[in-house]
């Protein structure tokens, strides 16, 4: 039974190709860089989602496309304990994992696999764990071992965590791409015939399509899941063209070999918009990019310094010159379409003479330091080293000398992480919606312990406020702590907030019902093609 | 007459004869002499950058972003060539970033003429042990390929020029030990060396006042060669991001800055691409004219 | 001929090892490594971290991370990618023949336009085709490769229209590629247009990587042809009567080979290096890109192993090189080296 349709899909397929008028859809998404494998659970970048977990696998719970509100996936309903010790979580019947061509499951989805999606990842002694060893990017960088005591089959239908300590973002978390549900039969199918590496290699999921092929840093192909449990996708053919230059994406764009590409060039956005045949589409970023001050430095300690400098950069300039125009100038450390945002709160504005009495007034005359700026592009910040080419300038007109620092992407990841540097650009894509995720993860005394808090920024009144937001689930208690938090970091400024970018996507006017993911993911199963 | 002056006087004039002819025949060649004058004009500007160039090379005109060059539409008489994302003049960049062109070039052939030949040097006087590891060591090297060998060089010293300069003359030093070697070597052979060696020359004598001088005319083509293509592989290397580093106004650099602009500003890739080009040729032009000039005493070599 | 050859093959087991050595040394010697590179922003704490460099086995001394490597060298196995977890092996051979796909097509174009190009120009010497062709070459010479690819495709591309923008063949197109060579298995998919598909890709990007071994070809050949041109035995064949075609081509132009050939053994070093940035530039799925990916991620085992492979193989035609020069001068092989 399962057979014939593949056949049918499969003879469907060649028949596009051979031009017969059979009206198979193919769709073609020039995508940004090769992914990594197909594990989602092994990497962290978004690149490697978008060809893994967000066209081939659900999670216990999703992301409803294109907001970050969780929706059930394979999970039909979920409880948590009132201890907040325990979540629990109903599987849907009647789950199938993919049939491929190293794979036929002889089972629907249950408990089984849920446990072997997470165990593997927290268990040493797993096979996939010491296959892998243990480098499970998210689930180490989120530190879920501290977390999740235990994964618990209560039936078929009904999977147990039993939780160190409550965590209010813990749903949310199941819904991001490292949760990815994987077949546990398949697995074990792999570790009989020795072959682990295919997990990664020839993935096997639950979602709207399904793995047809990998050409190495080229093309990747996938077919619609003709049994998938939710709506079915439209097209019948999703094709990933890997294209590396945003320049050659956008001009394949005009030459009809591609269907939809994500980051065009700032430069290139006009000419895109006034392109016949393209749709721009465009949401404000889940994002923030800022300029951390290091402040374990001395020079850095003092608060008014660090207002001084905020006073003096120009940040309407960075938006015009290093975005193009599109963004919008940050005043939070998170961006405005995240709940609990800041209305409130006054930004820095760009004033040169009150930069200048601020620094007289900490009885500073003028200092020496560097701005670190990363050489490749993200999401939040397309140009660092023009960015900090307008900031060395803007501060030399208050009398620091700003010496422009770069490393390779690692390194400069490294060092930053050490807290080599005086000053330093990055910034964050969120993951899972929750301010937590930005204000914790970037600001938090752990992280700046970690390193992952580049300002090394510690300030007890704000730690209290995320924790009390983290403990409780009452989302009124979590606003207003979240904030307080926001003020207190206005007052202290270790960063400069500089900008949230808006994600752009150009999409051809044949395609029809694509939705801007805000945390960067690029989802095709809704949509359809002329 | 002194003695002295009788003695001087010859070696004089000859020396003066020498260059005459050289100079004649360089002459003829009217792509050469083009290269020069264009050359020469370009040293002017490295030389007198802060004096001709009309503004500041780093000074960022915010209201006058992405000027077009004043011959395209929008462009205006201020800023000839236009400007460029920051609002820099892109004219006085290009003048300031000919400077870079001559360090890279000077600093990679110096290099290679020091290294390179002394290597060389050792291993065509050196038989045996010596001469194996050392050319076994430049086979290594010309194993990988060049961009390859230098982008690994530039990641591990760090990205900035001069690291770039110094990745680059170590894959070039290779072909300046060869030369040296097989010039050295066949020099070695001829009569005035063993009739020096016959009257008790030291080997550091031999080496570097005998021999030496024999094998420059081909060693000073090779450099002029590698003058260029130091220009074209420290470009690359800009390109992929391991180059000089902001806001330096190297002109590999701006083509790599540039390069997102290709479509909406496409002469702000334009403009730095051909001076690379103008000058890369030049200097090859120049080359091709020093090598046809030296011919004569360059019939036993084959570079 | 074999004593020649083999003392060739002896020189080779010294570099070789200092081939290794300097490919292992030198992406370990970069700073920085594969964890956190493929962390990003998403790094883990520190004791993780440790762990994870523990079970990577980076932890090690260098000298005993060597060993280990050189000794599973011998036995065939490069290792696997810390990214893909796939075999370098596997991925040298999948990525491999794309790379040497277009370098064979960029040679051909250079062979087809450099060399009568060059003939042409030496022939008629010190006319204005003379003069044109070598300044065109010269041109081509002179130009950053990046730049001129990328100009390329903006022009033939994006305003034309006449050739596809990037990839090697129609993204529309998924069949089996047995050979790995997009020209042979679109013929062999029967697919319609697949063929045709995989010529347009492969034009522009061979005529940019083409572009400078053309200059190189264009240059030699005429000096080598001025050189022979002016030898005795031509201006014998001259007095004998021959035809100036049969002077140029059937005599000349056979004792002009040797420094040809050269040339083209020293041009694959040159196209292997342009490939990294035509791959870039196109889109296009071979090793150069590849290499400097991993460079980039600190991929050890896949630098470490591209390196040695890539190295091998320009070691290898060196030497056929040198047997052709052998054979085509046997006064060369005799003498030694």
């Amino acid at each position: 039974m399962k057979k014939s349709i593949i056949a049918a899909a499969v003879l469907a397929g060649g028949m596009i190709m051979s031009g017969q008028a059979m009206a198979a859809k193919t769709l073609v998404y020039c995508s940004e860089g090769s992914p990594e494998g197909f594990d989602a659970a092994l990497y962290t970048s978004g690149t490697t989602f978008d060809a893994s977990a967000n066209t081939m696998f659900d999670g216990l719970v999703n992301f409803k496309v294109g907001t970050t509100e969780v929706v059930p996936g394979v999970a039909e309903s979920w409880d948590v304990s009132v201890d907040g010790l325990e979540l629990t979580f109903k599987l849907r019947p009647g789950v199938k994992f993919h049939s491929t061509k190293n794979f036929t499951p002889t089972r629907d989805l249950n408990a089984d696999d849920i446990i072997f999606s997470f165990k593997r990842q927290m268990d040493k002694e797993n096979p996939y764990y010491k296959e892998n060893n243990g480098n499970f990017g998210y689930w180490n960088a989120m530190d879920m071992s501290n977390l999740i005591n235990d994964v618990v089959k209560v039936d078929d239908l009904t999977v147990k965590f039993v939780l160190d300590h409550p965590e209010a973002p813990i749903v949310s978390n199941m819904a991001m791409a490292f949760a990815s549900i994987q077949s546990a039969e398949y697995g074990a199918q792999l570790v009989a015939s020795g072959k682990l590496g295919d997990l990664n290699q020839k993935p096997v999921g639950t979602g709207p399509f399904q793995f047809v092929g990998y050409k190495k840093d080229s093309v990747i192909r996938y077919a619609k899941n003709t049994q998938y449990w939710g709506e079915q996708a439209k097209i019948d053919n999703l094709v990933f063209s890997i294209t590396t230059d945003a320049s050659v994406r956008f001009q394949k764009m005009k030459a009809g070999e591609c269907h939809a590409m994500p980051y065009p060039n700032p430069a290139d956005i006009a000419d895109i918009r006034s392109t016949d045949g393209i749709n721009m589409m465009e949401q404000e970023g889940l994002n923030v990019g800022y300029l951390a001050y290091n402040t374990e430095k001395d020079k850095f300690k003092d608060v008014r310094v660090r207002k001084a400098l905020n006073y003096a950069i120009n940040k309407d300039a960075i938006k015009q010159v290093v975005f193009n125009g599109e963004a919008s100038v940050a005043k939070n450390p998170i961006p405005p379409t995240i709940w609990s945002y800041d209305q409130s709160t006054v930004d820095d504005a760009y004033d040169v003479d009150k930069a200048k009495a601020l620094l007289k007034e900490a009885g500073i005359s003028g200092f020496k330091t560097n701005i670190w700026a990363m050489p490749v592009q993200r999401p939040y910040n397309p140009d660092a080293k023009k960015m900090a080419e307008l900031i060395q300038a803007d501060w030399a007109k208050i009398g620091v000398d700003a010496e422009i620092v770069t490393f390779e992407w690692g390194e400069y990841l490294k060092r930053s992480k050490a807290g080599e540097h005086d000053t330093v650009l990055l910034g964050w894509t969120g993951d899972n919606g929750d301010p937590d995720n930005f204000l914790r993860v970037l600001l938090g005394c752990a992280a700046a312990k970690s390193g992952d808090n580049r300002a090394r920024w510690c300030n007890a009144e704000f730690e209290q406020e995320l924790q009390d937001a983290l403990l409780s689930t009452d989302p009124e208690v979590r606003t207003t702590a979240y904030e307080n938090a926001q003020k207190i970091f206005k007052k202290e400024a270790p960063w400069a907030t500089i900008a949230h970018s808006t994600v752009f996507m150009p999409v051809s006017n044949k395609v029809s019902g694509y939705k801007i993911d805000p945390l960067g993911g690029h989802f095709f199963h809704n949509v359809d093609l002329k | 007459m002194s003695v002295e002056a009788i003695n001087n006087q010859p070696k004089q004039s000859a020396l003066m004869a020498v260059l005459a002819s050289f100079w004649f025949e360089f002459k003829q060649n009217r792509g050469a002499f083009y290269g020069l004058v264009f050359m020469g004009i370009l040293l002017v500007c490295a030389v007198f950058a802060d004096v001709i160039s009309p503004y500041s090379e780093i000074e960022q005109y915010r209201d006058a972003l992405k000027l077009p060059p004043v011959w395209v539409e929008g462009g205006t008489w201020a800023h000839i060539f236009g400007t460029d994302a920051l609002g820099r003049d892109m004219l006085s960049r290009m003048i300031h970033g000919s400077r870079f062109s001559f360090y890279i070039g000077i600093i990679v052939i110096f290099i290679c003429l020091t290294v390179g030949v002394m290597l060389g040097l050792i291993a065509a006087f050196n038989k045996g042990f010596i001469e194996n590891c050392i050319m076994r060591l430049m086979d290594i090297i010309l194993a990988f390929p060049s961009l390859l060998m230098a982008l690994a060089l530039v990641a591990i010293l760090g990205p900035s020029l001069l690291n770039a300069m110094i990745a680059i003359a170590i894959v070039y030093i290779p072909h300046f030990v060869r030369l040296t070697r097989a010039q050295a070597l066949s020099e070695l052979g001829k009569d005035y060396v063993s009739s020096s060696k016959t009257m008790g020359a030291s080997r550091s004598r031999l080496m570097f006042i005998n021999v030496l001088p024999n094998c420059m005319a081909p060693l000073i083509v090779q450099a002029t060669m590698s003058f260029s293509s130091a220009i074209l592989d420290a470009a690359a290397l800009g390109f992929l991001g391991m180059g000089a580093q902001a806001p330096t106004p190297e002109w590999g650099t701006m083509l790599a800055d540039a390069r997102q602009y290709i479509q909406s500003d496409p002469w702000m890739m334009g403009i730095p691409g051909l001076a690379i080009l103008f000058t890369v040729l030049s200097i090859n032009l120049i080359g091709d004219g020093l090598r046809d000039a030296l011919d004569p005493k360059m019939k036993t070599s084959k570079t | 001929m074999f004593s020649f050859l083999f003392r060739r093959l002896l020189v080779l087991i010294p570099t070789y090892i200092g081939i290794t050595l300097t490919a292992f040394v030198f992406i370990r010697v970069i700073p920085g490594d594969p964890i956190l590179v493929m962390s990003g922003e998403r790094s883990p704490s520190p004791e993780k971290y440790a762990e994870l460099m523990h079970a990577f086995g980076f932890d090690q001394p260098l000298w005993k991370q060597y060993f280990d490597y050189v000794g599973n060298l011998l036995q065939g196995n490069f290792g696997d990618s810390i990214v893909t977890g796939r075999p370098v092996l596997e991925e040298f051979f999948e990525l491999f023949p794309a790379t040497v796909e277009l370098a064979a097509f960029a040679l051909f174009f250079a062979l087809l336009i450099g060399i009568p190009a060059g003939i042409i120009a030496a022939v008629k010497r010190g006319t204005f085709y003379d003069h044109t062709l070598m300044t065109i070459s010269l041109t081509g010479f002179s130009m950053p490769l990046f730049w001129w690819a990328l100009l390329l495709i903006v022009f033939f591309s994006g305003y034309l229209g006449w050739t596809p923008v990037s990839g090697r063949i129609s993204a529309l197109y998924f069949f089996d590629t047995p050979t790995g060579f997009m020209l042979i298995d679109s013929w062999l998919s029967d697919e319609e247009g697949a063929f045709k598909s995989a010529v347009m890709h492969l034009i522009l990007p061979a005529v940019a990587l083409g572009t400078i071994p053309m200059a190189t070809f264009a240059r030699q050949s005429r000096s080598a042809m001025l050189e022979t041109l002016g030898e005795d035995f031509i201006k014998t064949a001259r007095a004998k009567g021959l035809s100036p075609f049969k002077v140029t081509v059937v005599h000349a132009f056979r004792n002009a080979l040797i420094p040809i050939i050269t040339v083209i053994g020293l041009s694959v070093g040159v196209l292997l290096g342009g490939a990294i940035l035509t791959e870039t530039i196109f889109s296009w799925p071979g090793i150069g890109k590849w290499m400097v990916d991993s460079i980039f991620r600190r991929d050890y085992p896949v630098v470490q192993g591209g390196l040695i492979l890539i190295a091998t193989i320009v070691i290898m035609v060196n030497l056929t090189v040198d047997v052709l020069y052998g054979i085509i001068d046997p006064r060369i092989s005799k003498k030694g080296h």
